[in-house]
């Protein structure tokens, strides 16, 4: 069984924003070779020229007239306050660019 | 008048005859939650403001919601550290559908965080305890409402079924648990785990009432673009038609290694009386369902890791603000947010969407899927449902399955339904005895001799155990027949469950 690097662990973690701690991030090691080992079952199976599925109910893009709708102020006012800092409508971060 | 066991006709007799108040009912279900609910925990809050009765089809129907389905005002943590303290805004699709047909809702209940798990055990606000057995799991990730149902702390109750979340707590307590057809329930206001495959759907005390919750949730929904045009059906309509005639196929690799053989002989009972009541038994084949968990190991993680990434620390939910920068702040919250095994599938759903890894993993099982599909599609040109056990095993204890592979094993006959978007249900169908837990010492050294599963003598050791045993426990452990139907023909699996259920009522 092939083992994931601590250094694709800590690559992977970046990639999905979550800071692990050095003993989170052997537990997973260990737990995603064997989890990445059951799925090497799928090598078994011939997929050239399968066509891959995404929905499985088959729909395509629905359309519908591009009618504008108000959203409720009341609803808006609600998702503003529960952001942790909001500044004149607008949910305020920290600064992207430095 | 037992309370706990009122079904949704009972709540609509009672209310017509005037026997009870719609308001008089939700305060007899909120005392005994008041009472039971500390110990089964499958409640994580309670609505106990006082609401206006309004008259509907649905009057006084009291029914739980799992706590990933947004009720305006009312806390909803999706089983979640990060959405502890998180007040939905407006109110889900099915919510507001209910609501107008009269129904009030009870509480929110306990899930798998993220609805991601297949026992609550996962869930930050603790285990929900099974009613049947308080030191075995309920299942999940619908644990919650499978208990509140089971244990009659609610009429019914609501839940979502990403890869058996509703169908397997159904099994594991007792319950009836259907989960539609993908595109039929609007997801809007459900929290999205991954979203091709998740589902509302409901759990009941018997068929006769998922039919009818059905009837008030299904259709088109503007705010969920993935819901199906297809008409809705009175799927209480045909429940009482016979089966005779009728196709039922059994796919040989349901009963592969790995099933409980008590569960088998329960199942293969099932299938026999359906037999009895005129059904024609046919064999089929799905032999690409051996890969059906791996294939969703994969698809799954890759939509939760897309998914959550909207859990970010700025928006809403828990924000841990003390890092220099915002990218501090994004891996800070999601740190200490996310459990266990919510970061374990966004991890395993990150590195298989990653470059280099997307056409080995992610691609490969988007392309089994369609392997999946079409042995579907294969075996329903012979049948016209298709049945075998829901679970390989019944309730398993409390901290029992420590590996996350050893758990994800107990979904191995649900999720092929899911990769497939075709509708099934779980409905009860006997009991397994324990293997006699917690009783005389000599009578543990003799189960121990004998072998683990339930073999004859074991049975026999059980049966003898059980009769010193309160009579919770004397039962033994509920079994579910899986009934899978062709897309949209939710009526016709509803139709054999009631008629299964009729039979050996």
């Amino acid at each position: 069984m092939s083992m994931l690097k601590d250094a694709e662990i800590q690559y992977i973690a970046d990639l999905a924003r979550i800071k692990l701690s050095a003993e989170e991030k052997s537990k997973l090691q260990g737990e995603l070779s064997l989890i990445l080992n059951f799925m090497e079952q799928l090598k078994e199976l011939p997929v050239d020229g399968v066509v891959p599925t995404t929905i499985a109910s088959g729909a395509v893009n629905i359309t519908r007239p591009d009618v504008p709708t108000v959203a409720d102020p009341g609803v808006v006012g609600a998702m503003l306050e529960q952001a942790p800092e909001q500044k004149d409508g607008f949910v305020k971060v920290k600064a992207i660019l430095k | 008048m037992d309370i706990k066991a009122l079904t949704i006709k009972d709540v609509q007799t009672g209310i017509k005859a005037g026997e009870f108040t719609a308001g008089e009912l939700r305060q007899e279900f909120l005392n005994l939650i008041e009472k039971e609910n500390p110990e089964l925990n499958a409640y994580l809050s309670v609505n106990d403001k006082p609401e206006i009765d309004s008259a509907g089809p649905l009057t006084g129907v009291q029914l739980a919601i799992k706590d990933n389905i947004c009720i305006k005002g009312e806390i909803t943590t999706a089983g979640s550290k990060i959405l502890a303290n998180h007040r939905a805004v407006y109110d889900a699709t099915v919510i507001s559908k209910l609501r107008s047909a009269g129904a009030n809702f009870l509480g929110k209940t306990n899930l798998d965080e993220f609805a991601m798990g297949s026992s609550t055990e996962n869930s930050a606000f603790g285990v929900t305890k099974n009613p049947l057995d308080h030191e075995r799991v309920p299942g999940g990730s619908s644990g919650g409402s499978a208990a509140a149902v089971a244990a009659g702390l609610a009429v019914a109750a609501l839940g979502s079924d990403t890869g058996g979340s509703i169908r397997q707590p159904a099994a594991f307590c007792g319950v009836v648990g259907i989960k539609p057809t993908y595109g039929r329930v609007s997801r809007h206001g459900l929290i999205a785990m991954a979203s091709s495959l998740d589902q509302i759907g409901t759990l009941t005390k018997n068929v006769y009432d998922s039919a009818l919750l059905l009837n008030y949730l299904c259709g088109q929904d503007t705010m969920d673009s993935t819901t199906a045009i297809e008409t809705v059906p009175d799927f209480t309509a045909d429940l009482d038609k016979s089966i005779k005639g009728l196709r039922v196929g059994v796919a040989k690799e349901f009963f592969d290694d790995g099933l409980d053989p008590a569960v088998a002989e329960k199942t293969k009972q099932a299938i026999a009386k359906l037999e009895e009541l005129g059904a024609k038994i046919v064999e089929v084949s799905l032999p690409h369902s051996r890969y059906a968990l791996a294939t969703y190991y994969l698809i799954m993680p890759s939509e939760v890791s897309s998914n959550l990434a909207r859990f970010d620390g700025m928006r809403y939910g828990l924000s841990e603000r003390a890092g220099a920068d915002l990218l501090a702040i994004y891996q800070d919250s999601r740190g200490k947010g996310f459990g266990a095994e919510v970061r374990r599938r966004i991890i395993l759903g990150t590195y298989a969407l990653s470059s280099g890894y997307y056409d080995a993993y992610y691609l490969r099982a988007q392309k089994v899927r369609t392997l999946i599909i079409q042995d579907f599609e294969k075996a329903f040109a012979d049948c016209d449902v298709l049945v075998g056990p829901t679970t390989p095993t019944p309730a398993f204890k409390i901290g029992e399955k420590a590996d996350p592979l050893a758990m994800y094993l107990a979904d191995v006959y649900t999720v092929p339904v899911n990769l497939a978007g075709l509708p099934a249900l779980s409905v009860p169908c006997g009991l397994v005895r324990d293997e006699g837990t917690r009783v005389s010492s000599t009578r543990e050294l003799q189960n121990q001799a004998t072998s683990a599963c339930a073999t004859p003598e074991a049975a026999s050791y059980a049966e003898v155990a059980t009769k010193a045993e309160s009579a919770r426990r004397a039962s033994g452990r509920p079994v579910g027949l899986h009934i899978i139907g062709a897309k949209f023909d939710e009526a016709t699996i509803l139709r054999v469950a009631h008629q299964y259920e009729q039979a050996t009522k």
